[in-house]
């Protein structure tokens, strides 16, 4: 390497113009000169001579005027504005949809305003009264169904790790609740029809739940989503819907799906974004674990660059009298996930690091935090627990264990032996319940759908070369998902297995499954067509129980590539 | 693309050193070989970005020599970890809504 006269001359001009200390600048050019050498060496190895290598080093490198005025917008801004991919994404989700779950930024500054009213409540007995009453009614034990406490939440269908709400798909043949995957606020749950939120009204619509036309009814358009990233929970019984908001204020928005009315927004006393102080406030979870008491879980994130997380903070609302009765200091380090109910509890999962805890909250906001082995540490992309009865069971992607929460909540770790060791080392993902209490996993990366009984741990291999499964009723329909563009495929259509292993039926055989669906008695299917275009999807629309092709989905618009996850959410009770 | 650059740069340098502690140099052909030369920026303008990721704590640095060069290395401090957990969880979810929306998701009534 000869001398280097025009890197030497970029080198000066740079430490003219950068408007920093002597210190610091020392420091950048040292930095840079290091890089430009690098840059020139490489340009050099790649044929250049030392002349253009030299031109074509400080060409990447960029204008010394605009390198150097890069360092004196960064030190005159405030950390918390070079924010961005948060900034950026919250202007452009609230830019693509007026019902955009954001990622919101607010700061708690004023205490709770107790009895500040929500539009309207729901009574004791479940019932919706008219908006709002000037002096909220006594509290009282309320009968809204104590029997439904303890549903099933389930995480994703196979393979991926679950995706945030957007919109929601609802049937009550049997009743469930769906999430399906992207973009923003949406949400639906219904009566004796059926219900769909379509993401871009943020309003929640009746629709059929087998090729989505609208029924006849009333639609509940909300007022405020836009808190956090789309939080909300449904009451035990599955008639009342609480979402995050945020007008003029953080809140809970009510909507009583029984009745498809809005019942209003009860205010956390929360102020909105403060970005002039660099900290953002945001509802990070929601949790209904009884009639009278909704969990809303605040986090404020402090400067700089919003990256600390502050105070998280535990909002006690009683949506029956219409306001916060108590805030309760949450003060656990860590990522914290979505809250899981079990039966009356709350359960949060925290990742700090390597570490993993289980924080279990009460419905009056007392907690405690139960650290989990750490023998079970791994990525922060923890999947969501699937709960049914008093268990939550927490799957451990690549290793064989469980983490099982008794009706208790005694935290003991179990390692499958034996019989199951189709499990060990696979990255696994539960994809339901039976209705007999077992559960279906799924080991995508080697293929194989299982069936464990979570009272004794013991597997069963259900279908050895599936990836994919999903739960339609009695019924297991286990699938292969396809590779990438140019990837063989193993057309196989859907196969559907009882719990006894045996086959019920074969639909689609000729098909490449994407991904499947169930939606009540429907199942949606996205089978890949043939043609050009390896991407192209159609739709297809099956009975579940019988596999009968009921019909095509054209309008649909599912891609491959992003092909709606329908997740199984909650059953509401009543089959 | 620069400009869209810019906007998510501290995320992808947080990113660009998960893997290990790294200078300014090796960062930016990491961040050009991991987007397939989408992500071609003006690398002097990765300096004052990972400054200000320092200054808020979530990188620190030092001078080593590698290959006889002398060079500030970059890396994550944990709470840079932390941060980046939660940005890229953040970013996953934001995108996933746009490849949505683009990619065609909808769910308006077929009838």
């Amino acid at each position: 390497m000869g001398a280097r006269w025009l890197i030497d001359g970029y080198v000066r001009e740079l430490g003219r113009l950068l408007p920093v200390g002597p210190l610091a600048r020392r420091r950048v050019l040292a930095e840079a000169r290091a890089h430009l050498d690098d840059l020139a060496d490489e340009a050099e190895a790649g044929g250049l001579d030392q002349r253009a290598a030299q031109l074509s080093a400080v060409d990447r490198f960029g204008e010394p005027d605009a390198v150097a005025a890069s360092f004196g917008v960064g030190r005159r801004r405030s950390p918390v504005r070079l924010s961005r991919p948060r900034a950026v994404a919250a202007v452009l989700v609230a830019g693509a949809t007026a019902a955009a779950i954001a990622l919101a930024l607010s700061l708690p500054d004023e205490p709770p305003t107790p009895g500040a009213a929500a539009a309207g409540r729901i009574d004791e007995a479940g019932r919706v009264v008219e908006p709002p009453a000037e002096r909220p009614p006594p509290v009282g034990t309320s009968t809204l169904a104590p029997s439904a406490r303890s549903r099933g939440t389930m995480p994703a269908a196979s393979g991926s790790p679950p995706s945030p709400p957007a919109a929601v798909l609802v049937s009550d043949r049997p009743p469930v609740v769906a999430l399906a995957t992207p973009l923003s606020q949406s949400v639906a749950v219904t009566r004796r029809g059926r219900t769909v939120l379509v993401p871009r009204h943020a309003a929640i619509r009746l629709l059929d739940p087998g090729r989505f036309p609208e029924l006849r009814g009333r639609r509940v358009q909300l007022r405020g989503p836009g808190a956090g990233n789309g939080a909300y929970a449904l009451s035990p019984d599955g008639r009342g819907f609480a979402v995050a908001a945020d007008v003029g204020g953080l809140g809970v928005e009510l909507v009583d799906l029984s009745g498809m009315r809005n019942l209003g927004t009860i205010p956390l006393g929360i102020v909105g974004e403060q970005a002039e102080r660099g900290r953002r406030t945001w509802i990070r979870t929601v949790s209904w674990p009884r009639p009278d008491r909704v969990l809303v879980i605040v986090q404020t994130n402090l400067p700089p660059y919003a990256s600390r997380i502050g105070l998280r903070r535990i909002m006690v609302v009683d949506p029956l009298a219409g306001r916060v009765v108590r805030r309760v200091d949450l003060r656990v380090r860590g990522i914290v996930g979505r809250a899981v109910p079990v039966g009356e509890q709350t359960l949060l999962l925290v990742t700090r690091g390597e570490r993993r805890s289980v924080v279990v909250i009460d419905p009056e906001g007392r907690w405690s935090t139960r650290p989990l082995p750490r023998s079970l540490a791994r990525p922060a992309t923890w999947p969501e627990p699937a709960v049914q009865g008093g268990r939550a069971l927490v799957p451990v992607p690549g290793r064989a264990e469980l983490v099982a929460i008794s009706a208790d909540l005694e935290i003991e770790t179990i390692e499958l032996r034996g019989e199951t060791s189709a499990l060990v080392d696979q990255a696994w993902s539960i994809a339901g319940f039976l209705p007999t209490g077992e559960l279906v996993a799924v080991a995508p990366s080697e293929g194989g759908v299982l069936l464990i009984d979570p009272a004794n741990w013991t597997a069963r291999v259900l279908d050895a070369g599936a990836t994919g499964a999903s739960v339609a009723g009695d019924l297991v329909l286990t699938f292969v998902r396809p590779g990438g563009p140019g990837e063989a495929v193993d057309a196989r259509g859907i196969t559907a297995f009882d719990a006894l292993g045996s086959v019920r039926y074969r639909a689609l055989t000729e098909q490449d499954v994407a991904s499947v669906q169930v939606a009540g008695p429907y199942v949606h299917v996205v089978v890949l067509a043939a043609g050009p275009q390896p991407w192209t999807t159609v739709g297809v629309l099956l009975d579940a129980a019988t596999g009968d092709e009921l019909a095509p989905l054209p309008g649909n618009g599912v891609g491959a590539r992003n092909p709606v996850q329908l997740t199984l959410l909650e059953g509401t009770g009543e089959a | 693309m620069r400009e869209q650059l810019k906007g998510h740069l501290d995320l992808l340098l947080l990113a660009a050193v998960q893997a290990g502690p790294a200078h300014g140099y090796a960062i930016a052909q990491e961040l050009r070989a991991r987007s397939d030369g989408v992500f071609d920026l003006a690398e002097g303008t990765l300096y004052p970005a990972l400054r200000r990721l320092e200054d808020a704590g979530l990188l620190h640095s030092a001078w080593k020599t590698v290959q006889g060069r002398r060079r500030r290395v970059y890396a994550l401090t944990p709470r840079g970890r932390e941060a980046l957990t939660e940005h890229t969880e953040e970013w996953r979810r934001f995108s996933h809504g746009v490849g949505s929306v683009l990619g065609g998701v909808r769910w308006e009534p077929a009838g």
